[in-house]
């Protein structure tokens, strides 16, 4: 709740409108004063000469006031009487508002001579009234005569003061006028002011309200464009501003990282598809090799077949025994043009081969397994081609000149992750002779050839099958997409050699 | 612009006056003379000047009025104003010593200046002795007569009194007569002019320099007939032959001093007189009583003391401004 009450009171609506409302304010606070300040003016200008109407009324009522008392003393009339009090009291209400005091001014001290000689004028004519009442001619004669020319020094004194006010608000009017003038030029001025720097503020604050729209509009623009690596900040701003930002901050977070993940996705996909293409055409490589070694194998696999019908036909068992496992040996061959094998269809295709080297050799060529029994070899899943050539090998240069004491094994057990170099749990297949053995340099050729071109010297040999140890080596690496799973070691000439090969657990379907 | 608008502003309410804003004075006094000479103005300044020290708003009655009144009727003006006192320089008008003495019974001490109206009501006088004057003028008569008979005119004002003339005429006369060395001898005749009436001062001297009784030596008792004097002086080349005795100290008398076209000119202190007027005025009403006669130095002003003259009257302006 008070949370959307600060996002209401600091959203752009309100900032707008409350920017606008101070302008408008300001102009107006302006406007007011000069306005004030005019209608002052205006008023003083009006007023500058009532002072000469309150003294041309003084001076009426004087007049009335002379006026009645002559009438009076001339006919002794009530009404005449009856005016002259009304007048007396009537002067002496209006000179009560004449200056009674000594003062330092030419003006009010003339107005305190006019109140007090209106006074001594009114004492002498009331004297000159009783005096007629009482019927003492003389004395009322004298008195009216005192009091007609004091009622002279009045006029006299009310025309002076009268001129020299008149002369004086002139004066004042002029420079009430030239003050307006100045007035309405200041107002002007303030008024134009006031506008401009209120503007001024409202384009400032507006400009403080949208400057991070514009700077988003930019980013955006560049975001269209393709360009990722724009820098938006996130917003503190509570208002719509400020949320535009922070979501557009968020949105291209989000799609930076989706971009990387696609980016990641990809590179993995074309690294497993160029695998995938190496496996293939190391593959192809082989069995272009074996194709080449072996004068078409479907040919010699089908013949062979007919060898073996017609031997058991004829009863020679043996020969039939021997041109089945040929048939068998070749069978395989063919068949495995792609792909991977059961580990136990690679011993078997092993075993016919040394069957078929031991008829050659009138079984001189002694050969043993040793197969771990919790290890079922059909479960577990290989490159096809991998054990027959290494076996070959241990007995094509191992063991060949010395087949009677000669003796191959193929070994199959498990290897834990710190009992081999390639860091995770294994399947151990060991294939080790008794024979020459090999030289360093020899071991270090056979390693070193791998990943190139090179091939083992002793693939070319023509009673081989014709499958380098670089191609093996090669195509467990892509089929397992690892290193250090082929291994060939011997402590030198005369002590044999024994070749490792790891299959890891999780992937061979232990 | 914001300058002239705040001036402005200043300026717009001063339009107002207010009582309470001026200075309130105790008591009000009233100058009464009808002539309206340099030397009356000269007095008046000074005797503002005291009353502003001691108090006391002085107003020149009938100043600035519609029409013209004499001293009995300013004198009567004042007193229907209930002034707190009043300063007359007697003009000779009918019946200003009655004006006078209605004042006084109203309760309106009244000083005479210059001239006295000793039958009046008037409660003191500040002016030069008679006495003294007529022993100043016969010196300065000894200084500039030449031997053989020499003609003097004496001027007189209409508003000086008879008796007064007639004491200054006897006194100068015997002081010639005591003091003027053998084979010089005096005839002292007087004329008299009006200076009530205007331009008639300037007819009469000019009739006087002019005419076959032309004096050697001309004496003046007001600044206006030495004005007249000096000019008929120079505008009929009458220097020289006419010696002209002054009365004040005017600028063109001070310049006629200067360029030696006449021997000497009497002259009084109006910072004086106006001091002992009002002082006389506010002893007088603090008291109810005060001394009838204060004496006024009179003493006259030389081309070779005209120089100091002009320096001593520079430092008493600056010292009352």
């Amino acid at each position: 709740m008070k949370k959307n009450r600060i996002r209401i009171l600091s959203s752009v609506q309100t900032r707008i409108t409350a920017v606008v409302a101070a302008v408008l304010l300001v102009v107006l606070a302006a406007n007011i004063f000069a306005f004030r300040q005019s209608s002052e003016m205006v008023k003083q200008i009006n007023e500058v000469f009532a002072s000469n109407a309150v003294i041309m009324s003084l001076a009426d009522k004087l007049t009335e006031a002379q006026g009645s008392m002559y009438d009076y003393l001339s006919t002794k009339s009530s009404v005449s009487l009856e005016n002259f009090y009304r007048y007396e009291q009537e002067l002496r209400e209006m000179t009560g508002d004449l200056n009674d005091r000594n003062v330092g001014n030419e003006l009010l001290m003339l107005e305190k001579n006019i109140r007090v000689m209106t006074q001594s004028y009114l004492s002498v004519s009331e004297d000159a009234i009783q005096g007629r009442r009482g019927r003492n001619v003389e004395e009322y004669k004298a008195d009216f005569a005192r009091a007609s020319t004091l009622f002279d020094y009045i006029n006299n004194y009310i025309y002076t003061l009268n001129s020299r006010r008149f002369s004086r608000n002139t004066e004042n009017y002029l420079s009430l006028l030239r003050g307006m003038r100045v007035v309405e030029r200041m107002s002007l001025l303030m008024i134009i002011v006031v506008s401009v720097a209120a503007l001024v503020l409202c384009v400032m604050s507006v400009r403080a309200m949208i400057g991070p729209l514009r700077t988003l509009s930019a980013a955006a623009e560049s975001v269209a464009g393709g360009d990722f690596s724009v820098d938006v900040r996130a917003s503190e701003r509570q208002d719509e501003v400020g949320v535009v930002t922070n979501a557009f901050h968020k949105m291209l977070d989000s799609i930076r990282t989706y971009i990387e993940s696609q980016r990641e996705s990809l590179e993995k996909e074309a690294q497993m598809k160029e695998n995938e293409l190496s496996m293939e055409a190391h593959l192809k490589e082989a069995q272009l090799k074996f194709l080449q070694a072996q004068i078409n194998p479907h040919f010699l696999f089908n013949s062979l077949n007919a060898g073996s019908q017609l031997a058991m036909m004829e009863g020679a068992e043996r020969t039939e025994l021997f041109l089945s496992r040929m048939a068998q040996f070749f069978r395989y061959n063919v068949k495995k043009t792609g792909g991977d094998a059961a580990l136990s269809e690679e011993i078997a295709s092993v075993d016919n081969y040394v069957y078929i080297l031991n008829v050659r050799f009138a079984g001189d060529i002694h050969y043993e397994k040793q197969i771990d029994s919790s290890i079922d070899p059909a479960g577990i899943r290989m490159p096809s081609m991998i054990l027959q050539p290494i076996v070959e090998n241990a007995i094509q240069h191992g063991i060949h000149d010395d087949h009677e004491n000669g003796r191959v094994t193929l070994a199959v057990d498990y290897a834990p992750e710190d009992e081999n170099e390639s860091g995770v749990d294994c399947v151990r297949i060991t294939v080790s002779d008794n024979g020459t053995g090999m030289t360093r340099r020899q071991l270090e050729a056979i390693m070193a050839h791998r990943g190139a071109d090179a091939r083992d010297p002793r693939a070319d040999e023509q009673d081989s099958t014709g499958i380098a140890m670089e191609n093996v080596i090669s195509r467990l690496e892509l089929y397992y997409g690892r290193e250090n799973l082929f291994s060939i070691w011997s402590d030198g000439p005369g002590t044999g050699t024994e070749v490792t090969v790891l299959l890891p657990a999780d992937e061979a379907g232990r | 612009m914001i300058g002239l608008y705040v001036r402005t502003q200043r300026q717009v309410r001063e339009l107002d006056i207010s009582a309470d804003s001026i200075r309130t004075y105790d008591r009000h006094y009233l100058f009464v003379s009808s002539d309206e000479s340099q030397m009356l103005q000269d007095i008046y300044e000074m005797t503002a000047s005291s009353c502003e020290a001691s108090g006391a708003y002085l107003e020149w009655c009938g100043m600035g009025a519609p029409g013209h009144y004499s001293a009995a009727e300013c004198v009567d003006i004042s007193t229907a104003m209930k002034a707190d006192g009043i300063i007359v320089y007697p003009d000779g008008s009918g019946d200003l010593s009655g004006a006078i003495t209605r004042a006084q019974e109203a309760g309106i001490p009244v000083i005479t200046i210059l001239r006295d109206l000793p039958d009046s009501g008037r409660v003191s006088y500040a002016g030069v002795s008679n006495y003294q004057m007529g022993d100043l003028y016969g010196g300065q008569l000894l200084s500039l007569l030449h031997n053989g008979k020499n003609e003097v005119c004496l001027l007189t004002d209409a508003g000086d009194s008879e008796n007064e003339t007639q004491l200054l005429y006897t006194q100068m006369v015997q002081a010639v007569l005591n003091g003027a060395p053998s084979g010089r001898t005096m005839e002292l005749r007087t004329e008299s002019v009006d200076s009530r009436t205007d331009f008639d001062a300037e007819e009469v001297i000019r009739d006087i320099l002019l005419g076959r009784d032309r004096p050697d030596i001309l004496i003046c008792l007001n600044s206006v007939q030495t004005e007249c004097a000096i000019q008929a002086m120079i505008e009929y080349n009458l220097v020289g032959k006419v010696q002209v005795i002054g009365y004040y100290v005017t600028d063109q008398i001070l310049q006629a001093l200067r360029q030696e076209l006449i021997p000497v000119t009497m002259t009084i202190d109006t910072g004086e007189l106006g001091d002992i007027c009002v002082q006389a005025l506010d002893e007088y009403l603090e008291l109810g009583r005060v001394s009838s006669y204060y004496n006024i130095t009179l003493y006259g002003v030389t081309p070779m003391t005209a120089g100091r003259f002009e320096q001593d009257t520079a430092k008493g302006q600056e010292a009352d401004g």
